[in-house]
């Protein structure tokens, strides 16, 4: 599949990078669903695990009114 | 099978109204507490204070220490335990390292071992932050381990300054790990430099990656590695470069234009790469 060539975190994806879990969130700090982002499922999966734990270290928050 | 060594990642948040010496007193009753139980750190990241994203216990910074450490998986619940007691610890996670994790985290410490302390460039926040700590531990039982494994880059590595750029660079770079790419980089140095030592460089590329490229030219080197690295973000696909002198002058032009996007473009590169 094409989109596995540039997401090269398929591997592991860190909840400190906040950076990159940064992208798949909008401007309140929801997580952004799959059919917007087309990312693998996997990759969602994995996405969404580091997002809740960087929410739990308060290193994203749960609701914010502009994070980007 | 509570009497098996696992490698833990543990991440927690010290209340940072108190004073340094009774953050690093709590730091260290963590850590001690660890080691006499049987565990070995190995590596002991302190963040400092940084705002908190919602208001935790009421307060709204806290001091957050990363911590990885070998151990038998029967410590874990006391040492939780005494966290979730401890007034001054805010929050906590413990994670158990598993292959992907380990993988990573290895990886992040080569990336971070490249990097310079004093750094002026917009960086991902997490990478630099954890970076630019003091009181970073690192075991040599570990740090043996992976020169072990990546002898020649690392050691030479960690012997210069060179800038975060290398991270990706290397990255990349190992993937690709081809004369052609290599010499591409190499060519883009050598305009944006003026260097005269062009040869010596690129033979010396193939063997081991980028440290050619800083010992040569060290004064220049952030601008070197920066340029560098927007063209292995640009020529990750582009394997099969050759070293003809036609093609330098397409790959400065392609670099140069590049070059301007680079400080937007490479946290976001450096975000995928990683």
């Amino acid at each position: 599949m094409a989109k596995k060539s540039s997401l090269d975190d398929l591997k592991y994806i860190d909840y400190k990078d906040i950076e990159l879990l940064k992208r798949y969130l909008n401007e309140q700090g929801k997580i952004l669903p799959r059919r917007i982002t087309n990312v693998p499922a996997h990759f969602q999966r994995m996405l969404t695990r580091a997002v809740k734990r960087a929410r739990h270290l308060s290193l994203l928050p749960f609701v914010a009114d502009s994070l980007k | 099978m509570a009497s098996g060594y696992n490698t833990y990642e543990l991440t927690y948040i010290v209340n940072s109204v108190i004073s340094d010496k009774q953050i690093q007193d709590l730091i260290n009753r963590v850590s001690t507490y660890v080691t006499e139980n049987g565990g070995e750190l190995i590596e002991v990241d302190q963040w400092g204070t940084r705002r908190l994203n919602y208001p935790i216990m009421k307060k709204r910074n806290g001091f957050y220490v990363n911590v990885y450490f070998r151990a038998p998986g029967s410590i874990i619940l006391r040492l939780e335990r005494a966290l979730e007691i401890d007034d001054n610890v805010l929050r906590y996670l413990t994670m158990r390292m598993d292959a992907k994790m380990l993988r990573h985290y290895k990886e992040q410490k080569l990336t971070r071992s490249t990097l310079a302390p004093v750094d002026d460039k917009p960086k991902t926040e997490g990478r630099q932050s954890r970076s630019s700590r003091t009181n970073k531990v690192v075991s040599p039982g570990i740090a043996q381990k992976d020169a072990a494994g990546k002898d020649a880059t690392e050691k030479d590595a960690a012997g210069k300054d060179s800038t975060e750029k290398d991270a990706a660079e290397k990255d990349a770079a190992e993937k690709a790990a081809t004369p052609g790419e290599a010499k591409t980089k190499e060519t883009v140095d050598d305009v944006k430099a003026e260097s005269v030592d062009v040869v010596e460089e690129v033979v010396v590329e193939e063997a081991v990656v980028e440290e050619t490229s800083v010992i040569v030219s060290d004064e220049k080197e952030s601008e070197v590695t920066e340029s560098a690295d927007a063209a292995e973000t640009t020529d990750a696909e582009n394997t099969a470069g050759t070293t003809d002198s036609e093609d330098e002058a397409a790959v400065v032009t392609e670099v140069d234009s590049d070059a301007s996007e680079d400080e937007t473009k490479n946290p976001k590169a450096e975000g995928a790469e990683v």
